[in-house]
């Protein structure tokens, strides 16, 4: 566009008084149309957005709340299997503790017990960092980046 | 025509100065964003930041505490502090009427802390309840009461209660602050690994926001799994109580220990302390007298001596004296128990017939041979006397063993020192010396942490040893002389351990008081190991001033009321089933101990 054809419009737009104004008035409900338009899909992102968010929030504290209950069930769990319980439990029922006399060890003839080899557990290796990206436009073509090279990585590997 | 003038022209001053008006305001809203005066930018960005924004320490699960088979001993639970807005309540009347029955405060009372202050404004935050049960909070947040503030406080189960309470230690407020630590015992000594890392991290009002910032994680704390066998701590605080109410002792403790390497597997201790309750009487009984309580141990002490003499080379089983009965070295009087004189008698009748004249004698002549006492005390120190043992418990005391030199050290001292007086030892530091006998001469560190998990990652405590106060041979004739106190037709220690090989020795211990000993009382102790030839396991049994006056009557057979059942739970085979295994190229000792 040259600037005689700028002026020419701007002259067009503006023009004084008394002259056809539709131009006018159509670009400014134009204007008007495209700024209500993304002031509904900001504020409907908006209202979504927080939606969505409240309700992260209320799993989150329920979540929360979930492993509070959680541990407490293991607490009693745990107390209720322990020993003093148990053995009142088991007098209750008859049972009494066993001494050396009740137990008879019996020597099996030719029977070697073999105690299984104790082999040391091998430490397992730490996993590599995850690459971490941000989300500007440099960090999005690095991801594709790596991506790329491990598919790469992969096949030259496999072939 | 005139009037349509007057009126433009009108028209034209109020369309002007509208203009003018909005153009002010657009040049303060202007000013606004971006020339404002700094100090009033920074507390507007201030009061935005506070609005939206808040920094709060978010606290790791702390670290769970299991015996050696898995069973938990302490184990994270969680109270609440109850704390409300007065500002967002909407109906304080009804608020009050719900809160009280669960929080345990009178309704009027609550109602009275919502009203507005003196100044007329409804204060912020009010605490209601410091802390109120699992429960009741659950409860309180059931009910969605506007401005409802409940905090979680992590607090301690100790589901065996009293049995491990002593070893386990216990977790509370500390007194300076209102955040929570772990005192005396696992929790006390390791309340760092417990603990794990807190973290302050800031979150947001917007939801959005807080959800990303709460996604950082804390460090939580690392489990314990300690070398503490449930069955066997109960069935040692079983006997104990049964022992304690036989003899009408003040108190007492039982001892189990893996010489081999330096395990603790039960440490029993009366009186008893309840976790649960903090009064300051029972708060008194939380430290573990088996670790952190000094006491004579007289004759058991004898087993050091023998041992000491044996690795000097100074004395030998051949080794005689005349005992006199009585006899005043160093300017004090030593007696035997039964203040008699007996004769000749060898190394071996000194032990079996526990004489205090034979170890007085055996020390001096020591001293003698080695150059001057201090190479007497150098032996004792190998052996751990005096020092603390380094166990993984919190509160241990070091012991006392006055040397020359020392304001409280006198000749008389050596002397008794030989058979147990004028020296004091924990629990865990005599049974310590005695594994050294038990172990071929090596001491063992003692612990009572078996293995530490972090995550994924299991780290085990290796068996290290801290001293060789004496050679395989001396140690083994060392036992020998053992088996022979308990064995001995003659001993006064004589046991029938018909299935087992024992070796030990009883003690019976002066008290101490201001200028002398307590006549009324004694401690009465015994210290052994079994099976004699392969020791998989060590006891020490102490009672505080038992009715029967005698280690021998008092100590000894809660030792073999002990023995009989700790056999069953550790599964050691009578010496005849074992050696028949061994000759058929088993191994008795399947169970890990």
């Amino acid at each position: 566009m040259g600037s005689d054809e700028r002026q020419s419009w701007i002259q067009h737009t503006f023009q004084p008084p008394g002259r056809d104004q539709r131009q006018l008035v159509a670009t400014l409900s134009l204007i008007v149309i495209v700024a209500i338009l993304i002031g509904a899909l900001y504020l409907i992102q908006t209202t979504t957005t927080t939606t969505t968010a409240r309700q992260l929030q209320e799993m989150s504290n329920y979540r929360a709340r979930l492993e509070r209950e959680n541990e407490r069930l293991r607490a009693e769990i745990a107390q209720l299997e322990s020993l003093p319980r148990l053995m009142t439990r088991a007098a209750e029922l008859g049972f009494r503790p066993a001494t050396d006399d009740d137990i008879d060890y019996i020597v099996v003839e030719g029977y070697r017990y073999n105690r299984p080899q104790a082999t040391p557990t091998p430490t397992p290796l730490p996993a590599p960092p995850t690459q971490v990206y941000d989300e500007t436009l440099s960090g999005w073509f690095a991801k594709q980046w790596d991506a790329l090279r491990r598919q790469f990585d992969e096949w030259q590997n496999e072939g | 025509m005139g009037r349509d003038e007057g009126f433009h022209r009108r028209l034209t001053v109020i369309t002007g100065f509208m203009l003018l008006i909005s153009a002010v305001l657009i040049a303060r809203l202007l000013s606004f964003q971006f020339r404002m005066d700094p100090a009033v930018k920074s507390r507007l960005e201030s009061q935005a930041q506070n609005r939206y924004s808040q920094t709060v320490e978010v606290y790791p699960n702390r670290g769970q505490i299991y015996d050696r088979n898995g069973n938990l001993l302490a184990v994270n639970s969680f109270e609440y502090r109850i704390g409300i807005s007065p500002n967002q309540v909407v109906n304080r009347a009804e608020t009050a009427r719900k809160l009280a029955p669960l929080i345990d405060v009178p309704e009027d009372e609550i109602y009275r802390k919502l009203q507005p202050g003196p100044d007329g404004k409804l204060s912020t935050y009010v605490l209601l309840k410091p802390v109120v049960g699992f429960e009741a909070g659950q409860a309180i947040m059931d009910l969605e009461l506007p401005g409802m503030v409940i905090e979680p406080l992590p607090t301690r189960i100790y589901p065996e209660g009293e049995l491990t309470a002593q070893l386990v230690g216990i977790f509370r407020d500390s007194d300076a602050s209102r955040t929570r630590r772990g005192y005396w015992g696992v929790e006390g000594f390791y309340q760092t690994l417990l603990a794990g890392q807190s973290k302050k991290v800031t979150t947001s009002a917007i939801p959005v926001l807080q959800e990303a910032a709460s996604i950082t994680r804390v460090r939580d704390g690392i489990d314990l799994v300690l070398t503490i066998d449930r069955d066997l701590q109960f069935l040692a605080q079983e006997i104990l109580n049964w022992a304690v109410q036989r003899e009408q002792a003040t108190g007492g403790t039982i001892l189990i220990m893996n010489p081999r390497t330096g395990e603790i597997l039960a440490i029993a201790n009366y009186p008893m302390f309840d976790p649960n309750s903090l009064t300051p009487e029972n708060i008194q009984r939380a430290r573990n007298p088996a670790i952190a309580d000094v006491y004579e141990p007289g004759s058991v002490f004898k087993i050091i001596t023998m041992a000491m003499a044996l690795q000097a080379g100074t004395h030998d089983e051949t080794w005689s004296y005349n005992d006199p009965g009585c006899f005043n070295p160093g300017g004090t009087r030593i007696c035997n128990w039964d203040g008699a004189a007996h004769g000749n008698q060898t190394f071996i009748d000194v032990f079996v017939n526990s004489w205090n004249t034979g170890t007085s004698t055996i020390f001096m002549q020591m001293a003698q041979q080695l150059g001057g006492p201090y190479a007497v005390y150098d032996m004792l120190k190998e052996f751990g006397i005096g020092s603390p043992t380094g166990v993984d418990l919190e509160g241990e005391a070091a012991g006392i063993l006055p040397e020359p030199g020392d304001l409280d050290w006198n000749e008389a001292q050596f002397f008794t020192t030989s058979f147990g007086q004028g020296v004091a030892v924990t629990p865990l530091q005599m049974l310590t010396a005695a594994n050294a006998i038990a172990n071929d001469g090596l001491i063992m560190q003692p612990h009572i942490v078996k293995k530490r998990i972090d995550g994924n990652e299991v780290i085990e405590t290796r068996p290290a040893a801290t001293h060789r106060p004496i050679s395989v041979e001396v140690a083994h004739r060392a036992r020998d002389i053992m088996v022979r106190i308990v064995e001995d037709p003659a001993s006064l220690d004589k046991y029938e351990f018909t299935r087992f090989k024992v070796a030990g020795k009883t003690g019976t211990a002066q008290i101490p008081i201001p200028g002398g000993y307590d006549p009324s009382g004694s401690i009465a102790s015994f210290v052994g190991f079994l099976p004699a030839d392969d020791p998989v396991v060590s006891v020490l049994v102490k009672l505080d001033r038992p009715i029967n006056y005698w280690g021998s009557q008092a100590a000894a057979p809660v030792f073999q009321e002990l023995v009989e059942r700790l056999v069953v739970l550790m599964e050691i085979p009578s010496d005849q089933e074992r050696y028949q295994l061994i000759a058929q190229g088993g191994d008795p000792f399947s169970r890990e101990y």
